[in-house]
């Protein structure tokens, strides 16, 4: 199943940044997509489903309650770390082995596994969140602009719009 | 209705002055227009289009660096940072081109025939039409007759330095060249003229061929200012995309172009909302939020541009990096799509945010 408005939901809450501003990267039906090819449908509505029970992050008993029930949980936890390194590196890390062992797709067959981490898309790598919460910009794509490297470097978040 | 053009000829510097910043204000009202449709196209997708787009584009910018370099040469100020030098679209252009407006719009034909009712040469414009070269000739003639009245004087040699140098406009759609007499004055006004309608013909005859090259067929109202390769002007460039086939040698405005198909998918194509105002974003605030980031770019871009040419040409770098910095901005914007369902994707309103406004502001 393709649930795009679940998975931007949940990415919100993981990456920190706002649906609009993940929308605006144009690749979030390949990393929903990816996500779908690694995990299995039953891991990922559990995620989607435990996310939403929780709410939102800023209130700090939920927070303890996503660091108990999602982060430190076994089967939940490295699913949620991936989802945020791929929208962050725009890399697809395999998953443990122990997790795969007790998690993973049913079929081990070599192309149901990643055999290594990889960069998801040529654009996906442009479109890292890294390079904005670094206040910088992929090397060799998005340009700054000439000699725009010798000034100051801004934050990600620079102004309070509210 | 934004329409600032005094019907008159140019008899003081007062007036050449008000007429080169109406050129600024003109030549800038056009790229929210381009831009808007650049962008909406789709990444990797209708190449031939967006280099088309893009490299008119940096001929505005090019044109508009002309018309401010003419005004500090004849010591006068360009104003840039105001919410009046922008128009709010859809706008009638600010020469007085009353017969039609331009809309911000997405990649579509409707935007292309905008985009041609924007470059429409004089010799195909309606009895009666203003257009954008007639507007620069009416500079043309008034450079010269303040010339013949003050003489070298016109140009102090003060102003020199205040331009914008070649060395700050790497990559741009044109030779900066600095102004300093006459000669050279008329030199950056042709240079806009030539690229926008065309090297300017006294016998326009719609059955002459365009002077394009033997081999790419793609050639330039340039070349004779530049020594590049020939290329059709804005007009013409236009003109391919909607009909969706390539000039070649021998064709002619009656013609038609007759050379290899332009691929073009329409579908390919972020629908944006056209014109689109800032209340359209009300009922949804994260979307708003990115207008107002956007629009906060660009009100910094007005300001580094309007200090770069008041003495701080040093700041055009920075200025670039923020132009850059504004394409991601509306790229990002573009790819959300309305909560309301209506398929409609967002897309930025291009409005200045005065200082006072800005957050953390007085």
């Amino acid at each position: 199943m393709y649930r795009l408005t679940d998975f931007y939901r949940l990415s919100a809450t993981l990456t920190g940044y706002d649906e609009v501003e993940l929308q605006g990267t144009g690749v979030g039906p390949t990393y929903c997509k990816t996500l779908s090819q690694w995990v299995r449908q039953d891991v990922i509505q559990e995620l989607y489903h435990r996310a939403e029970e929780i709410g939102s992050l800023e209130c700090e008993s939920n927070q303890a309650q996503f660091y108990d029930r999602i982060w430190n949980c076994a089967k939940l936890g490295p699913v949620a770390r991936n989802i945020i390194k791929m929208w962050y590196l725009s890399i697809w890390y395999q998953l443990p082995a122990d997790w795969n062992a007790l998690y993973g797709v049913d079929d081990f067959s070599a192309d149901k596994q990643p055999v290594e981490d990889y960069v998801i898309s040529s654009n996906a790598y442009i479109q890292g969140l890294v390079w904005n919460a670094l206040g910088s910009h992929p090397m060799g794509a998005k340009q700054p602009g000439y000699g725009t490297w010798a000034f100051p470097g801004q934050s990600a978040k620079p102004l309070n719009l509210d | 209705m934004y329409h600032k053009l005094q019907k008159r000829p140019i008899e003081t510097l007062e007036q050449l002055h008000y007429d080169l910043q109406l050129a600024i204000e003109l030549e800038f009202s056009t790229l929210p227009v381009y831009l808007t449709a650049l962008y909406s196209i789709e990444e990797g997708t209708n190449q031939c289009a967006c280099t088309v787009i893009r490299s008119v584009v940096m001929e505005e910018m090019f044109h508009l660096t002309n018309a401010a370099n003419l005004l500090i040469a004849t010591g006068g100020s360009p104003a840039i940072n105001s919410p009046e030098f922008l128009p709010t679209f859809p706008t009638k252009l600010p020469d007085g081109e009353t017969w039609f407006e331009a809309d911000l719009q997405k990649f579509s034909p409707e935007a292309l025939q905008n985009f041609l009712n924007i470059e429409m040469p004089a010799a195909l414009a309606k009895e009666g039409d203003i257009t954008i070269g007639e507007f620069y000739a009416g500079i043309e003639n008034g450079l010269q007759t303040l010339h013949n009245r003050i003489g070298p004087e016109l140009f102090p040699a003060d102003c020199h330095d205040k331009q914008i140098a070649h060395k700050y406009y790497y990559g741009g759609g044109g030779e900066i060249t600095p102004v300093t007499d006459l000669a050279s004055a008329n030199f950056a006004l042709n240079a806009i003229i030539a690229q926008g309608e065309g090297v300017p013909d006294e016998c326009w005859d719609p059955d002459q061929p365009f002077p394009l090259g033997d081999t790419t067929g793609i050639g330039s109202g340039d070349h004779q200012l530049f020594m590049q390769p020939r290329e059709l002007s804005h007009y013409y460039r236009f003109n391919e995309l909607l009909l969706g086939y390539r000039y070649v040698q021998g064709d002619t405005p009656n013609s038609g172009p007759t050379g290899p198909a332009i691929p073009i998918d329409y579908h390919q194509v972020y629908n944006v909302v056209k014109n689109p105002q800032p209340e359209h974003y009300q009922p949804y605030p994260a979307i708003a939020r990115l207008d107002t980031e956007f629009n906060l770019t660009l009100s910094l871009l007005l300001d580094q541009l309007h200090l770069a040419f008041n003495g701080q040409p040093d700041l055009l770098v920075a200025a670039v990096g923020t132009m850059f910095g504004l394409k991601e901005k509306a790229s990002s914007m573009m790819r959300v799509p309305l909560p309301d369902h209506s398929g409609r994707n967002a897309t930025p309103t291009w409005r200045y945010i005065a200082a006072k406004d800005r957050p953390g502001g007085c």
